[in-house]
């Protein structure tokens, strides 16, 4: 679908002429991840205009890791996006290990990848719970929110703890799997493809919810680019664009999967190519397991991380997350500390500014539902 | 296309969805009935801490002082000075458990197996200042968990 | 080594070095690393640990870096396989018998083994037999030994060899049974052994007092200035929660080098002691904590209205080792009060001299001298740091004289040691100025042959003045007991006569970490204004109002008995203190406690006349607060102008201003003599090295040494037996009206009719003038 986008700024409205009424959605919302503001201007139900307010999650990471050694930053990046905390651990790790010259080994590469794809398919199942209950159908919520937590049950296994695992660290990863990990998995797998059969039923085939998502926020294909949409919401509009796919990472050129993409880049066809994303995030982690190797090295030697000095230069990594491409920029200058970090991520465009034209012209029942379709996670906003 | 305005006519996909959720009405529970019922926890699970000893009853901690290095939250903190026997050992080992972020470094670091984590994660405050596990406590926990804990050690040992 | 330079290849890197300085030189001063144990740029070279071995081309096996002197043409490869393998094989034999027990060793962290066997060390060791263990030593209260982990670099051997002058550490046995020790039990007396620590490079010799008290990640380093001698060495305090842990030298090659000594290294300890907390005023006889506020505003009203009827009652007394931004403010605010009464001469009883008692040259000049006579100085212990130099130039060919009262021991050779009752120094002297006015042909001024009309020199003084007349740079030093001397200025004056007629520097070891600044500051009375008094006028006259600043007069006066008297008559006395003790309590009116160097900011001007500024390390103790800070507002509530100073630096902006340049010693005009040579049995009284300021008064450690020799008389054999006692007993000393029991020691090297009663940190009773006459009785 290729709608043309009205780049002109929203005309501004008279507030005095009580023909409008100006509301404040936020901050603190349950169809979103974490604290911001909409800042609505309605007539009648109709929103005329929308300011997006972020600033209730500012914990100043960036500026923190700048006065903390390397392996100090480690367990703290993790923090940065409270449901998906595995790509900042990635990214960062990667980073470092790109200025530091470090080569991790095979094993940890595997373990990596499939630690990313499991957090994506636990991420998409909270996802999913929440955009079906912004649609008003609070029951998936329950199953999909199970069948997460059967998820972390393989992640406390696997690294020790549920939601901020501190697993991928700079050199390699701190455990291999342990024992009968691979089956418990597979049990894991097989229920959540069973949930995912049991909520096409429920959700995507349900004529209330194809009512209120198709024709939703649409996306016209030329704001992709200018918005710098990136991820499903991309993908959606009919790009067929993945990180994964685009410039490899980890093992994801062994691994065999293709990049799923949609037309009508509107609230139900975000929903449906990340639908499709989580089956091919099962398809993606029966593969590695499959195919990973059972033993070797899982962690490089790393100089004495008390005193890790890394040469100075800077790089750029990026990954793509469910949301879509996550970066790290890191700045280094051959002392203990990070020079400067900065971080990219996906729902700093999403959350704010496509977010803020999408909304123009919906109604107010539909601003969560919205919301949802773009999966923002404020925490990430403003880091 | 006839086929989907028929289904919505009739109300078809409604009735699927209800069936499915029917279904679930007489499925068995996911509901676990915390307290009294529990998950397993896994033998790598990180939750509160604990200073072990060694078998003869003597404390493994020789303030080398690796965790307060390492610990990425400053939450450790450790005074030493010689013992009367002359050996090294701490006068004060503290965790603030408030600034603890649980990674588990303190137990990677350690040269002795001396400070560990161990599987409890039920445990609460009623005064501010409890929230400090001093060295009476923490040793405490370790004699309480000594056989929980190596068994996990044990467990796990291959890939350390 | 000849400035001649050849050029190396190192690492395909064309470098520069001088003819005949060994490879490793060159390397570090290119900034190519190399790893070592035993080579240490201070130190000879012994090439035992085989670290640096690297390799040479045309070389047939690799050869040690810091025993291979540059050749012009030499082709070096220090990373080449061939230099890695021999390093890491050397590293694998060095850890095959050390324990590895870096978790509960104090130098983890900071230790030149672990740091280079993280770099050349396996992972594994494929060494699987026995490991050697080697028995703990006792080497005394500052040197903590584990001796297993030793890896026979001997640095520290060398180090007594070569810096410390005494070998009091050795390699016994061979091969795998080699030990380092002091073969027969017995502790490290040196009073530089301290930096045998900071040279080990494994953990075998630590630092006892620091045991097991913090890691060297924990601590923050604090640069600062040394205060308990007028060397001023550079300090690192390494600080952990606002607490001072320990102290290291810093790199000044211009003034300590990379050593300094014991007293600088742990006196830290006595920071904490018995600090005075909080300002307290007397009331009623009782004693009451109150507010900062309170405490300065009485003092201020009190001051204000007692200078106005009586300013030429009232006297400023302060430490020599106060900074200099502290005693220009003292001086600024008595001045501007009226008071013309200020000293900072504590241990002086001779005021007429104001020249300012700086070295004359500088401390490095005086490792080059040719001749050197130390007048009444125990450099070794008082100033070990100068000592130093001093040795050097002893090692270098130098002739090093003493002329004093006790027949010290020094850690080199004596060209003449000169050994005199107190009274008869003078007298020598002047006997020296007449041999040298026949050398010379020159005259010796009318003054002095009228004071010593006919002298017949002594055989030591012709040989001292030889040395003096025929050495190209000679130097005069009057040590810090000189300037304890009743005929100081005459001494000063007879030195400065035979420095003009030997072309000698002359130079004054004074005593505390500052009396240079203060004098520069006008802290003393000034000359032309015949009614200001000086400490000894305040004394003998008496004062209505005193203020002390910053010392315990019991220990650090002249005359403890006199002071003390006038303390106690004295009506209103304001006391600035770090430490709380007992006399104090009893004459003082006020305390306002202010804090140690390690607390404030300020600058001492060392005996050189170096201006070293340090600024705290920590915060100040308990509700003490800097001394400089708390003269400002005295001065703010006196409403005095020119008090409104935002920071240290603008005060020490106005001393600078305020400071003349240093001259050369001239002569003072003094030829009055003060000590009758009739008297009786003489005090020689010295100031313990661990005695000499109130903080290291307070350092547990340094007191259980030997070198503090606490509650000790020295008597010559011949006084001892006339008197019936024998090392070991007690004898009863009596000057003034007290009698304080002391155990003997008797030593050759004491004058006759004289004994040393130091002043030290166990007196049971207040003793009177260090050069005075006592009584003896078994």
């Amino acid at each position: 679908m290729n709608l043309t986008h009205d780049f002109s700024p929203t005309p501004e409205v008279d507030l005095a002429s009580g023909k409008y009424v100006k509301i404040w959605h936020g901050p603190q919302h349950p169809g979103i991840t974490g604290n911001m503001s909409l800042e609505l201007t309605l007539c009648g139900d109709e929103i005329v205009n929308c300011k997006t307010h972020v600033g209730y999650l500012h914990r100043g990471f960036e500026k923190l890791m700048e006065r903390r050694t390397y392996i100090q930053n480690f367990p703290l990046v993790c923090r940065i996006a409270v449901p998906e905390p595995t790509f900042n651990e990635y990214l960062y790790s990667a980073g470092i290990e790109d200025l530091a010259g470090i080569e991790v080994p095979e094993l940890a590469k595997w373990l990596r990848c499939l630690n990313l794809e499991l957090m994506r398919l636990g991420s998409f199942l909270m996802w999913l719970g929440g955009a079906s209950g912004a649609f008003g159908m609070s029951t998936v919520y329950q199953w999909t929110v199970t069948h997460r937590d059967y998820i972390l049950d393989l992640f406390e296994e696997m690294t020790g703890a549920r939601i901020y695992h501190m697993y991928i660290s700079p050199g390699g990863v701190r455990a291999p799997l342990p024992d009968g990990f691979k089956d418990r998995c597979l049990m894991v797998m097989k229920k959540v493809e069973k949930l995912l059969y049991e909520v096409e039923t429920t959700v995507l085939n349900n004529a209330v919810f194809k009512k209120r998502a198709i024709g939703l926020g649409v996306i016209s294909s030329d704001m992709v680019d200018a918005y710098g949409v990136t991820g499903p919401n991309q993908r959606a509009a009919g790009y067929a664009r993945d990180t994964r796919k685009d410039s490899p990472y980890l093992v994801y050129e062994q691994l065999d999967f293709d990049v799923i993409t949609a037309t009508g880049s509107d609230a139900f066809d975000r929903t449906i190519v990340r639908y499709q994303e989580m089956h091919q995030c099962v398809s993606l982690i029966r593969q590695m397991l499959d195919r990973m190797p059972t033993d070797g090295a899982f962690h490089t030697p790393t100089p004495n991380v008390l005193h890790w000095k890394i040469p100075a230069g800077e790089t750029y990594v990026k990954a793509e997350c469910t949301r879509g491409e996550y970066g790290y920029y890191i700045e280094t200058d051959g002392s203990e500390y990070v020079r400067r970090v900065h971080i990219r991520g996906p729902s700093y465009t999403h959350a704010i500014a496509v977010m803020e034209k999408l909304v123009i012209g919906a109604n107010i029942a539909d601003v969560a539902g919205l919301m949802v379709s773009l999966h923002t996670y404020p925490p990430e906003i403003e880091r | 296309m006839i086929k989907q305005y028929l289904g919505s006519l009739f109300l078809i996909e409604l009735l699927k969805g209800l069936k499915l959720t029917g279904k679930y009405f007489f499925a068995k529970k996911f509901t676990i009935m915390y307290p009294e019922e529990k998950t397993p926890i896994s033998n790598r699970f990180r939750g509160r801490h604990a200073l072990r000893r060694y078998p003869n009853g003597e404390e493994r901690c020789i303030a080398c002082k690796l965790c307060e290095a390492v610990c990425p939250a400053l939450a450790i903190t450790i005074e030493a000075e010689p013992r009367d026997d002359g050996t090294r050992r701490t006068t004060k080992y503290e965790i603030d458990l408030f600034k603890c972020i649980f990674c588990g470094f303190c137990e990677e670091s350690c040269p002795v197996d001396s400070i560990v984590e161990t599987n409890i994660f039920e445990y609460h405050y009623e005064q501010r200042g409890e929230q400090i596990m001093d060295k009476t406590k923490l040793l405490q926990f370790g004699d309480d968990y000594e056989a929980q804990l190596a068994q996990d050690r044990t467990l796990d040992a291959q890939y350390r | 080594m000849s400035d001649e330079m050849v050029t190396i290849q190192v690492d395909g890197k064309s470098i520069q070095a001088a003819k005949g300085s060994m490879l490793i030189e060159a390397t570090d001063n290119a900034g190519i690393k190399i790893p070592r144990f035993c080579y240490h740029e201070k130190l000879s070279v012994a090439a035992n640990c085989r670290m640096c071995l690297v390799e040479v081309d045309k070389v047939p096996k690799p050869l040690p870096a810091c025993a291979t002197p540059v050749m012009d043409g030499m082709v070096v490869h220090t990373k080449s396989p061939r230099a890695i393998t021999a390093q890491k094989g050397t590293m694998e034999f060095l850890l095959i018998n050390h324990p590895l027990d870096c978790p509960i060793c104090d130098q983890g962290g900071e230790c030149e083994l672990q740091d280079v066997s993280l770099g050349y060390g396996g992972f594994d060791s494929r060494y699987v037999e026995t490991k050697r263990v080697v028995k703990q030593k006792d080497l005394g209260s500052l040197v903590a030994t584990d001796m297993t982990r030793c890896i026979h670099c001997t640095r520290c051997v060398r180090f007594g060899d070569e810096i410390a002058g005494s070998r009091e550490l050795g390699a016994t046995s061979r091969g795998e049974h080699t030990e380092i020790g002091t073969y027969i039990q017995k502790h490290l007396d040196s009073e530089l052994s301290g930096n045998v620590i900071d040279i080990c490079p494994v953990g075998a010799l630590t630092s006892k007092p620091f045991r097991y008290n913090a890691r060297a990640w924990e601590m923050s380093q604090k640069e600062t200035i040394a205060s308990h001698d007028c060397v001023g060495s550079n300090l690192s305090l390494h600080v952990r929660r606002n607490e001072v842990l320990r102290a290291v030298p810093k790199n000044n090659d211009a003034v300590n080098e990379c050593w300094i000594s014991d007293r600088d290294r742990f006196s830290y300890e006595g920071l904490t002691q018995s600090r005075l907390q909080e300002p307290m005023i007397k009331q009623d006889d009782k004693w009451v904590a109150v507010s900062w506020d309170e405490a300065l505003e009485f003092v201020a009203s009190e001051l204000l209205s007692r200078t106005k009827n009586d300013a030429a009652a009232t006297g400023m007394l302060m430490s020599p080792s106060s900074t200099i931004e502290e005693g220009f403010l003292l001086q600024k605010l008595a001045r501007a009060l009226g008071v013309e009464n200020v000293d900072y001469r504590l241990r002086q009883s001779d005021f007429s001299e104001t020249q300012t008692p700086w070295l004359g040259q500088s401390i490095a000049d005086l490792s080059v001298n040719n001749a050197t006579l130390l007048i009444e100085s125990n450099v070794r212990v008082d100033q070990p740091m100068l000592c130093h130099r001093v040795r050097q130039s002893a090692l270098g060919g130098g002739e090093v004289m003493s002329l004093s009262s006790v027949g010290y021991q020094m850690n080199f050779s004596m060209h003449e040691s000169c050994v005199v009752a107190p009274q008869r120094i003078t007298e020598e002297l002047a006997g020296i100025a007449k041999v040298l006015s026949n050398l010379s042909e020159g005259s010796v001024c009318d003054e002095l042959v009228s004071l010593y009309p006919g002298i017949e020199p002594s055989p030591s003084a012709i040989k001292i003045a030889k040395s003096l007349f025929d050495g190209a740079t000679s130097a005069v030093l009057l040590g810090s007991m000189a300037t304890s001397h009743p005929d100081y200025g005459l001494i000063q004056s007879l030195s400065v006569e035979i420095a003009r007629l030997a072309g000698a520097n002359v130079g004054v070891i004074s005593h505390g970490a500052n009396s240079v600044g203060l004098n520069l500051m006008n802290m003393l009375p000034k000359k032309e204004l015949a009614s200001a008094k000086s400490f000894g006028d305040m004394q003998s006259e008496g004062m209505k109002n005193v203020v002390v600043y910053n010392f315990e007069p019991v220990y650090d006066t002249y005359d403890a008995q006199t002071c003390l008297a006038m303390l106690r008559s004295a009506e209103f006395v304001v006391e600035f203190a770090m430490f709380e003790n007992d006399a104090q309590k009893d004459y003082a009116n006020v305390l306002l406690p202010i804090t140690p160097n390690t607390e404030t900011s300020g600058t001492f001007v060392n005996c050189e006349g170096v201006w070293q500024s340090f600024t705290g390390a920590v915060k100040p103790f308990a509700n003490s607060r800097p001394g400089w800070k708390v003269l400002r507002v005295l001065g703010n509530l006196h409403n005095l102008e020119g008090f409104d100073y935002m920071d240290s630096s603008e005060v020490l902006a106005e001393c600078k201003a305020h400071a003349s340049e240093l001259a050369g010693i001239s002569a003072s005009g003094q030829w009055q003599r003060q000590l009758d040579s009739s008297a009786g049995v003489a005090r020689i009284g010295s100031v313990s090295p661990y005695a000499v300021d109130s903080v290291v008064r307070r350092a547990a450690a340094l007191q259980k040494t030997s070198l503090a020799e606490n509650g000790v008389v020295r008597l010559s054999p011949e006084l001892a037996s006339s008197l019936g006692v024998q090392s070991g007993q007690r004898v009863n000393i009596s000057q003034g009206d007290e009698t304080i029991e002391l155990s003997v020691v008797t030593d050759h090297s004491v004058a006759q009719d004289s004994a040393v009663v130091p002043s030290d940190v166990v007196v049971s009773g207040v003793l009177g003038s260090l050069y005075g006459e006592i009584a003896l009785q078994k």
